[in-house]
């Protein structure tokens, strides 16, 4: 079973740089980053700046303690929770059919599509597989 | 359930994460309020007139005509990532800090077109009424605004 690990391991350390690589931009321009949140129209208006604040931090602590592996039943199902959140919203911007940009990671030119959603789904289930298959001792 | 365990844990992280998020904010040089500024009001009353709206053909035709001031009422962040080629940017969010600059731009033209992301916001009617009560009067309210002009692939810049 010793494959199956390094397997489990490389797909943890994969998200976790995802999820980094995710915050950063957003990191670096909350203007940018809140815009991106208003343009989906889901929020209310006094909750989408706080959001911009937070959540960037959020996925930083979900990416570096998914890399060094700690506390990764707790910060994967935040990552699992996470991705059910960021899809529902993705989605339903999309049946709505307004073309905005994704804000996924940062303020790309990525214009929300059914690919973003499948891209999601793939993360999700990467984050499901972490939270299941890590055993409750590896929890530091 | 196997989820269980973990759902108070994962509330304290995020809530961890979330203060030095707050707490990074107060240096960022970016940095933004912590409540957003809330969208303007739906007009409903009848004090200012109601502007004439024009839709992505006429637009177009009074683009080319070349006599028209588009305006984009959008923030400067979504301006500058594109707005309809020659407009210029009057943000109503920050309308006293930005007005006083773009004030003598705007009585270059005769009449003005004001825009804003689609027609689902609000924003180019509250900056139509803003600038009909500082005196100008030939106001047209494009209502497709940049979603409209976009899908129709018509000429626009970006500005960095």
């Amino acid at each position: 079973m010793k494959f199956k690990n390094i397997l489990l391991n490389l797909i943890r350390i994969a998200l976790g740089v995802i999820f980094i690589y995710a915050a950063i931009p957003k990191i670096l321009r909350p203007d940018e980053f809140a815009d991106a949140i208003n343009n989906y129209r889901i929020l209310p208006y006094f909750l989408v700046n706080l959001m911009a604040i937070c959540l960037p931090y959020v996925e930083l602590l979900i990416g570096i303690f998914l890399i060094f592996g700690f506390r990764i039943k707790a910060v994967s199902f935040g990552a699992l929770t996470l991705m059910v959140i960021f899809i529902i919203a993705v989605f339903s911007a999309w049946i709505r059919g307004i073309d905005i940009n994704c804000g996924c990671f940062g303020t790309g030119k990525e214009i929300i599509s059914y690919k973003e959603i499948i891209r999601d789904i793939i993360f999700l289930l990467m984050a499901f597989l972490t939270f299941l298959k890590t055993p409750k001792w590896h929890t530091l | 359930m196997i989820f269980k365990n973990y759902i108070g844990e994962m509330i304290f992280w995020g809530i961890v994460a979330s203060i030095l998020g707050i707490f990074v904010n107060f240096f960022h040089p970016h940095k933004i309020d912590f409540i957003r500024k809330p969208p303007p009001p739906k007009i409903e009353d009848t004090s200012s007139p109601n502007f004439t709206e024009i839709d992505v053909d006429m637009a177009k035709t009074m683009w080319e005509m070349g006599e028209y001031l588009f305006v984009d009422s959008r923030t400067e962040v979504q301006y500058k990532k594109g707005h309809i080629k020659g407009a210029i940017n009057l943000s109503w969010e920050e309308f006293e800090k930005h007005y006083p600059k773009v004030k003598d731009i705007l009585k270059t033209k005769p009449a003005l077109v004001i825009y804003c992301a689609g027609e689902e916001c609000d924003l180019s009617h509250s900056l139509a009424k803003k600038l009909y009560k500082e005196g100008f009067s030939e106001i047209y309210v494009f209502f497709g605004g940049w979603e409209a002009w976009k899908a129709e692939n018509l000429p626009s810049e970006v500005s960095q």
